[in-house]
This record gives structure tokens, sequence and C-alpha cells, in this order.
């Protein structure tokens, strides 16, 4: 996978990155009505926050937030966050994807990771979207 | 060189008002504290990660795997870096204090009054200065993380 094309995203608490080649459509959403106007448009759309699900605390603000379109087979997942931050498209110096520690990915609830990039001394989480948008999907079943 | 005579070097540290100590073979390097990336999903032990010299490596909170209570990180707060066989890990410590000789034949067995957790974690207690100074064993806290281990 390249690595050359990360999205930056900002949730209440956490910043992560995001793939682009998982990503559909970036919208921005300044209320729920919005989000029912884009399930109009398209296949069904399911969404949710997408800090609360990685960490219950991390709450988002629900006013001008973003919302990450991941595209499955037959739906769509909507997964907002507070702010997609950058996009970065450095084709000469492509940042590396690190896989996680091993210890660390062993112990993991979910595999909800592509791995870890470090950017200015930090390491930064790749968020592994379709995992998360499918587990999203068999909750929203369940739930159904 | 008689057999009562032998040491071997330990890195002594604080956690809480009790100290622990660390085969220093096991240990690469002592570093600052700041704050790790959190990684949700996690066992609560693990606190995040930190990139330490180009490795990515988990944080282990040594305390909240001895039962203590995870007090907030200051000034004299480090992590421990350390490796057991390929695995690197950053041990969350208050105070590392020095590099010290104990003599080995001292070493007595974990006081019966721990729990099962805490005795597993530990291979042992020597005395410092007239402290008691219990040995950590990392394959065993590396256990604890990864249960499936």
């Amino acid at each position: 996978m390249q690595a050359n094309l990360l999205l930056t995203v900002r949730t209440a608490l956490h910043r992560y990155l995001v793939h682009r080649t998982q990503v559909s459509q970036l919208l921005i959403i300044h209320s729920p009505a919005d989000l029912e106007q884009v399930e109009e448009q398209g296949p069904p759309l399911v969404s949710d926050e997408l800090g609360r699900l990685l960490d219950p605390s991390d709450v988002l603000h629900y006013q001008d937030c973003h919302a990450i379109v991941v595209p499955l087979r037959r739906r769509r997942v909507a997964l907002l966050v507070e702010r997609v931050e950058d996009i970065r498209m450095n084709k000469e110096t492509p940042e590396e994807i690190l896989p996680l520690p091993r210890l660390l990915a062993a112990t993991l609830a979910h595999p909800w990771y592509l791995g870890v990039v470090v950017r200015d001394e930090s390491p930064l989480l790749v968020l592994d979207m379709r995992q998360i948008a499918r587990h999203l999907l068999v909750m929203h079943k369940k739930n159904a | 060189m008689q057999p009562e005579d032998q040491t071997t070097t330990y890195l002594l540290f604080r956690l809480g008002d009790e100290y622990y100590a660390l085969a220093s073979g096991m240990v690469a390097e002592i570093a600052r504290w700041r704050a790790p990336t959190v990684v949700p999903g996690a066992p609560p032990a693990v606190s995040g990660i930190i990139n330490q010299r180009g490795v990515v490596m988990p944080v282990i909170q040594v305390g909240l795997l001895l039962g203590m209570t995870v007090t907030p990180p200051d000034r004299a707060t480090r992590y421990i870096v350390a490796h057991y066989e390929d695995i690197h890990l950053a041990l969350l410590v208050n105070t590392v204090i020095d590099l010290i000789d104990l003599p080995e034949d001292a070493r007595e067995p974990p006081p019966a009054t721990l729990n099962a957790q805490q005795a597993r974690l530990l291979q042992g207690v020597l005395r410092w200065q007239g402290r008691p100074v219990s040995l950590l064993s990392l394959a065993e806290m590396i256990a604890t993380v990864r249960p499936n281990s």
C-alpha cells in the first residue's frame, strides 16, 4: 500500500492517519440533516463517530465536523471526525507505514490499525477504515 | 572467585515508595517521559506507543501491572527502554536511581504477602542500603501483557 496518500484526521481527543484509497468522499457536515441528504444520493449510508468507536471517551462536538465516507460492497459508512487536517501527497519521499509493535498487536481488542507512521518523532496510528466500517455495519445490523 | 562473591548489575528505580531493579543487560537506555500516542483497544497496562530512535515500542505501566495506583508523570518520570529477545518496550517508572551491583547469593524469594500476579512478576528480593529491592522479571511482564504468550 502506498503511504504517500495519507489524510490526517483529528477527533476530539486524538489524531490519526487514514489512507486515502480507503475513502470515497470527504464531506463537511453542519448538522445531522446533511447526512440525510448524502444518504439520498447513493447506496445506504450508516454513520457514527470515529473517535467514540475507538475510544468511548472521545466524544465529538457535533458542529461543523467532517465525514469520511468509506465504500463497502453494498453500503457506505460515514465516519465523523472533528476535522480532516491535511492530505499529504509527497510522492518523492513517501512516509513509511511501520507495523505495530508485535507485543501490542497481539493484545488489541480489534484489528483496526494498518500500522504506524512516525511524524515529527511521534508515532501516529494509521487506521484501517475498511475494518472499522465493517465493524460498524455489523454493530448496526445487530442493533437494528 | 568464590560463588558468594558473584554480583549482578541492576538498574535501580522507584515505583511509588518502593524500590525495584531490572538486570542491566536488558536495559538499552533511559529516556525522559513524553506523552505516548494512545492506542485505543490496547490493554490498560499499555499506555500507548513511543518512537525511540526510530523504533516504535509500547509503553508499559509497570506500576499498574503490580496493582499500584498510577500517579501523573512529573519531572522525574522516566522510560526504561528495555528489550527481551526481539521485543522492545518502554517501562514507565517514577524515578531511575542508579546502576548498582547486588550479590546474587543474598537473593530472597518474593514475600508471601504478595498476591499471585505481583509474585509472578518478581524474581526475588535483594537488599540495597537496608531497603528491600524487588527484582522484576521482564519475561513475566511481557507474558502478563500478552496473556496468550
